[in-house]
């Protein structure tokens, strides 16, 4: 999943519309530039200017004249003021009464245009070649032939007329010297220009923003990658704290059953040693006779076979546990099976008379047969062990009990061979725990060796335990595994 | 046979282009100015005014530079008048520099009305 960079960072619509309005108004004034520069290069003629210099001129010239100054005096001065070639006073018949050039006074206006203006009293000038050498305050300046501007501005209710001379040569010099360009076309340029700067700037600054914006959401995912990669050792981190809390827990388990079993030693060794010890002494010391000899002896003779068991039971587990069961299956009449359990344990367990009846049909099983008495010995005297006064066993092809617990998996199919006693039964909360190495009920006088065992002999033949109990006796159920192909196993 | 397509190329261009001409006629009117040429060789041009228009008009011959080379006389409506005036090679303008006044007050200059004429001098 892309991820994004924080809200707030991403670059904002607005720098885009503020870009988009800055390029639009840059282009409009761009076109409005184009169009005025189009206009203003239409030809631009005098006539506003000596109208209004007419105007001024005549304004000034009165101003001086009511002042008191003489014409000639204020012609010059009006020309002055104007910056021009010349001024001059015309009355209403065209004949010049004063002027800023000597030689002019007493002249005729001639002109028709001029004329023209006289007679109508509007305005006029016209572009004209003079007729004589004119001078400026007595330099010669002008010679005849050459082209003046002449502007008549006629005076109202028979005032003098205003006549003006300009240069018309440096009048268009100037215009044609100028750029061609007018000041308001290259305002607008200008502002035009200062648009398109301020939508360039935009997009700059938009770009820096993309920019940052990319970056940080590079950082973004690299700091999801890295969330990410610290979720994962996180898992790992608590799969190994939970290993090794079970780790540590199987520890301290061992570590408890390794205390018990030194209790355990400590208790079921030492005592019947203590006790044959005892016993030993005090046939040295008090050598009795008569019927305590024999009662001494006799307590002699079982706390020594209950060590010899214990011991026997510790040295079979241990030997299972360093090197195996030796295990050698044989594909066996499951009659014969049962008549070798029978036997043995009318050999071993000779004061209780347990039963054995073989099943009605008479399938083969895969089993090593020494092993097998071994198993049904352990638990027959594992019943006797505790409490039981009858034990009977009895084979069968179908399961009798249904089991409260189950210790490997039935093999299938199957034969079985229960172990029933009379026994007090096994305590449920134990039930589990039963089959475990140095386990034992509290009120057990075992070694908790004796299921464990059994439990060994059993996973050896790949057989299951099912174990059904309850108050008034327990039922142990061997499930063997039955030989597929009888034809091929040669049945012994 | 490649000579002669040559000269045939170079007949054709010259066909295409307006002749240089040291005299021209020149119409003059409200508002405007229309020379029978615009192309001319340097030297003495002699151009033949008429004012076809009802008011006075003049003509004024001035260079790139905005300096007069002719500035003739008010030529009253349905007269002729004849200006030889000397050219360069270059460009020129001829005008109308007359500015009237009308009943209304306008001001009325017959150059900003459109009394302007582009000319082209080339070399003899």
């Amino acid at each position: 999943m892309a991820t994004r960079a924080p809200k707030g960072t991403r670059p904002s619509h607005w720098w885009i519309t503020l870009a988009a309005v800055f390029v639009v108004l840059s282009l409009a004034v761009a076109v409005a530039t184009v169009v005025h520069h189009s206009n203003a290069s239409r030809p631009i003629g005098e006539g506003q200017l000596f109208l209004s210099d007419a105007r001024a001129g005549m304004e000034q010239v009165t101003e001086d004249v009511s002042a008191g100054m003489a014409p000639e005096d204020a012609v010059r001065h009006t020309r002055n003021m104007l910056r021009i070639e010349g001024v001059a006073l015309v009355d209403a018949g065209g004949t010049i009464t004063a002027a800023t050039s000597d030689p002019l006074v007493g002249g005729m206006v001639d002109s028709p245009v001029l004329l023209d203006a006289l007679d109508s009293g509007r305005f006029g000038a016209v572009a004209a070649p003079i007729d004589q050498d004119l001078e400026i305050d007595g330099v010669p300046e002008w010679r005849r032939g050459d082209a003046l501007y002449l502007a008549l501005l006629p005076g109202v209710d028979g005032a003098s007329s205003l006549l003006l001379y300009y240069d018309i040569s440096e009048l268009l010099a100037r215009r044609a010297g100028a750029l061609g360009i007018q000041t308001e076309t290259l305002q607008l340029a200008a502002v035009a220009i200062l648009f398109a700067i301020a939508a360039l700037a935009v997009m700059i600054g938009r770009s820096h923003s993309i920019q940052r914006y990319r970056e940080m959401t590079l950082e973004a995912e690299f700091l999801r990658k890295e969330s990410e990669s610290l979720q994962v050792h996180n898992v790992e981190l608590d799969l190994a704290r939970r290993n090794a809390e079970s780790a540590l827990a199987l520890a301290e388990e061992k570590n408890r059953i390794r205390a018990e079993f030194v209790l355990m030693i400590n208790h079921e060794l030492r005592t019947p040693l203590t006790s044959v010890v005892t016993g030993a002494e005090l046939l040295l010391m008090a050598d009795p006779d008569g019927a305590d000899r024999y009662e001494i002896l006799e307590a002699l003779v079982h706390d020594g076979r209950r060590l010899q068991t214990m011991i026997d039971q510790l040295l079979a587990v241990a030997r299972v546990e360093n090197r195996g069961l030796s295990f050698a299956p044989q594909p066996v009449k499951f009659s014969k099976a049962c008549d070798a359990v029978a036997l043995a344990h009318s050999r071993v367990v000779s004061s209780h008379s347990p039963d054995c009846h073989p099943a009605d049909t008479d399938p083969t099983v895969l089993t090593d047969l020494q092993t097998l008495r071994n198993l049904t010995s352990s638990l027959a005297d594992n019943a006797f062990t505790h409490g039981a006064r009858n034990v009977r066993i009895h084979c069968s092809t179908n399961e009798v009990h249904e089991p409260h617990i189950i210790v490997g998996t039935v093999p299938e199919p199957a034969v079985y061979i229960s172990i029933s006693d009379d026994g007090p039964g096994i305590r449920p909360e134990f039930l589990p725990r039963a089959f475990e190495k140095f386990e034992k009920d509290s009120r057990s006088s075992g070694t908790g060796l004796g299921l464990y065992m059994a439990r060994l002999m059993a996973e050896a033949m790949g057989a299951s335990l099912l174990v059904w109990t309850s108050s008034e006796g327990t039922t142990f159920t061997i499930a063997l595994p039955r030989a597929m192909v009888t034809s091929q196993l040669g049945v012994a | 046979m490649r000579k002669l397509i040559i000269l045939m190329a170079i007949l054709a261009v010259s066909a295409c282009q307006e002749p240089a001409a040291t005299s021209a006629d020149i119409e003059i009117y409200e508002f405007g100015i229309e020379p029978s040429v615009t192309s001319f060789e340097a030297g003495t041009v002699t151009l033949n005014v008429e004012n076809t228009g009802e008011y006075g008009h003049t003509l004024v011959i001035t260079d790139t530079g905005g300096h007069v080379l002719s500035a003739g006389s008010v030529i009253a409506p349905g007269e002729t008048s004849q200006v030889s005036v000397d050219l360069a090679e270059g460009e020129y303008s001829f005008t109308c520099r007359i500015v009237s006044q009308d009943g209304g007050g306008n001001v009325i200059d017959h150059y900003e009305q459109g009394m302007l004429a582009e000319v082209v001098v080339g070399a003899g």
